[in-house]
């Protein structure tokens, strides 16, 4: 073990893994980015059923692709306000509320 | 290929290194647990691999649902890993009961074995060579959905083994001859 070892170090990157602070960070932000992913989830699925690109969909909300980019890949923590422009743009409903069900149920 | 610590004890030299492909952005271990929680990527893996996931050898599952499960087995294993590197090697649980050899039939533990990491019943794998006890180089990772591994993403995962053990040879770490076949993943 102990030749192992040496060996290894020899032959190891100096760079950082950084995987240590990336886990504490998921795991400190796992709530939110849970939300996150599941919206992620139902944007993408709405632009493959709508054939929409990413780039559409930023025209359409007037934001940055690289914002889009962000949200598709669950990783934003989204404001009510990104999620209202999401909903227009692609026509769904990402937060149901109980009037939207007595609504439909009128 | 370069080689990176992730965590490992000074003292016992137990724990986990990872390979670092020449060309890659980020070393294969990160990579993997960067990819698990990156949802247009598990969104395109589900979509293209939809034949499989429906084919129910995990039963019917939607590509939401995949996500899901994927990222609760991403979850329960890198809170796993990150609790080990945090509690040490005194005791306990450690790196040696989460990675298991690779072939379904090899029952006994060696030196430099092709190894992986998964969840009871889950279809996420974490692929490494069993460098002493408690001591692992990663070398990739995968969800896999079909029983062999045939598919393409697997056979890479193979290579990737195979490019990792060529490395270390070539490094002056020797390894007994391969005792796996590849049947079995």
């Amino acid at each position: 073990m102990d030749d192992i070892f040496k060996r290894l170090i020899e032959l190891e990157s100096d760079e950082p893994s950084n995987w240590k602070a990336e886990a504490d960070y998921r795991r400190a932000n796992r709530a939110w980015r849970r939300k996150s992913a599941t919206i992620a989830f139902k944007v993408l699925e709405a632009l493959r059923v709508q054939g929409l690109s990413q780039k559409d969909l930023a025209e359409k909300m007037e934001v940055s692709p690289q914002q889009i980019s962000k949200i598709v890949k669950g990783h934003e923590n989204l404001t009510l306000d990104t999620i209202v422009k999401l909903e227009m743009a692609l026509g769904i409903k990402i937060i149901v509320d109980n009037r939207d069900d007595n609504k439909s149920a009128a | 290929m370069r080689i990176v610590r992730i965590f490992v004890s000074e003292k016992s030299k137990e724990g986990l290194w990872s390979i670092h492909l020449n060309g890659e952005p980020q070393n294969e271990f990160r990579k993997f647990f960067n990819l698990m929680g990156d949802i247009e990527w598990l969104h395109n893996f589900f979509a293209n691999n939809k034949a499989d996931l429906y084919s129910g050898y995990f039963g019917p599952v939607t590509i939401d649902n995949a996500g899901e499960r994927t990222m609760d087995e991403a979850e329960e294993m890198e809170d796993t890993l990150n609790d080990y590197s945090k509690a040490g090697f005194t005791g306990g649980d450690n790196l040696q009961h989460l990675f298991k050899p690779l072939n379904n039939f090899e029952y006994s533990i060696t030196v430099h074995q092709k190894s992986k990491a998964r969840i009871r019943n889950g279809w996420l794998r974490l692929y490494a060579i069993r460098l002493a006890e408690n001591c692992f180089l990663v070398t990739g990772g995968a969800i896999k959905l079909t029983a062999d591994m045939k598919r393409t993403h697997l056979q890479r995962e193979l290579r990737k083994l195979e490019q990792a053990k060529a490395f270390l040879r070539e490094n002056g770490i020797e390894y007994p001859e391969d005792l796996n076949t590849y049947l079995h993943g």
